[in-house]
């Protein structure tokens, strides 16, 4: 009986002391991951789909669980955007397939969030017509 | 011999009793809701000018919890899901009469040079945005990325006029200055728990 007279004090003890205010430092500096854009074919096929792929790397390692969403217009035109969620593997590339139905110089900017950092940059590519 | 035993169990089984019973009502406190979010640095002073006329001294707003989102208008997804999630907050807030009286919102733009007086009004009225308890601020660019260096938001001007900048540069700051808690944007925004956060603060 004594022994569980200790006891008891203790268990109160070590739940209070399990949960002491924990703290939290501001977030450190983000890593700023490197994002390189390339098409399969290269240059793109008209009305023959092809890969459009952002590789996404934070210090050489690629980043898995980026949110990236492709935004495609014709360049120099005033036509309406189109965003396309791209998909993910576990090398950090990130792909949208897709045909282009005229020969043009397209605008893609690549949005993408990762778990620190949000970037959006634009890039071009362009599209031809296949040779007979 | 068994009387002395019996004895010993009635005084002691009570005493016994209420030391678990102060142990789990501890525990239970401490991991429940109840639980204070911990003080994570004070929150650095400014002044900015406000969208709406004059100037916004942070610290003057002391007394009132607030979440502080750093945004630019031409961000064209994570920072417009951002301000349409604390619209949502902003909706369930005055439902419970919080808005504006023990909570503000506060939204500084870190794109001065795009984001004049003109394109962020509209920005904010695209967004319902409440300026009663929103206060929506800009200055110059020096003065826009020293706030933002000061509560720790990474940003790089890129050569097309976007940023690259941090995607946890949401704060929430209690009535006494302290930044309490620094959230996700975006689609990663856990806005239950922002929500529930704020109302753990005004009850403070």
């Amino acid at each position: 009986m004594k022994r569980m007279l200790l006891l008891a004090p203790a268990l109160a003890l070590a739940l209070m002391g399990c949960s002491s205010t924990k703290t939290e430092p501001l977030p450190a500096k983000p890593s700023v991951p490197v994002i390189v854009f390339k098409t399969n074919p290269e240059p793109m096929l008209v009305n023959q789909a092809g890969d459009l792929t952002a590789t996404v790397m934070v210090n050489s390692d690629p980043v898995k669980k980026a949110t990236v969403e492709f935004e495609i217009w014709e360049e120099g035109n005033n036509t309406p955007h189109e965003t396309i969620p791209a998909q993910g593997d576990d090398k950090g590339h990130y792909t949208v397939h897709k045909s282009f139905a005229k020969a043009t110089t397209y605008q893609v900017t690549i949005h993408t969030t990762t778990e620190e950092i949000h970037t959006m940059p634009t890039m071009n590519f362009t599209v031809v017509e296949a040779a007979h | 011999m068994k009387q002395a035993r019996r004895k010993r169990i009635r005084l002691l089984g009570p005493l016994i009793l209420f030391l678990l019973a102060i142990a789990s009502g501890s525990w239970w406190y401490w991991h429940s809701e109840n639980q204070k979010l911990p003080v994570m640095l004070p929150a650095p002073n400014f002044t900015l000018q406000n969208i709406d006329g004059g100037n916004t001294t942070f610290h003057d707003e002391q007394g009132k919890v607030r979440l502080v989102e750093f945004f630019f208008a031409n961000c064209p997804d994570i920072c417009p899901l951002t301000t349409a999630n604390m619209a949502h907050i902003q909706d369930q807030l005055k439902q419970k009469n919080e808005f504006g009286k023990d909570v503000e919102f506060v939204s500084i733009s870190f794109d001065p040079e795009r984001d004049t007086n003109e394109v962020l009004k509209q920005y904010a009225d695209r967004l319902h945005m409440d300026r009663s308890g929103w206060k929506v601020l800009r200055g110059t660019p020096e003065q826009t990325a020293q706030v933002a260096d000061q509560f720790g938001v990474y940003l790089e001007k890129q050569a097309d006029g976007t940023f690259v900048h941090s995607t946890r540069s949401l704060y929430l700051v209690d009535r006494n200055n302290q930044i309490r808690k620094v959230y996700q944007m975006g689609n990663e925004m856990p806005t239950d728990e922002v929500y529930n956060d704020i109302l753990k603060l005004v009850r403070e």
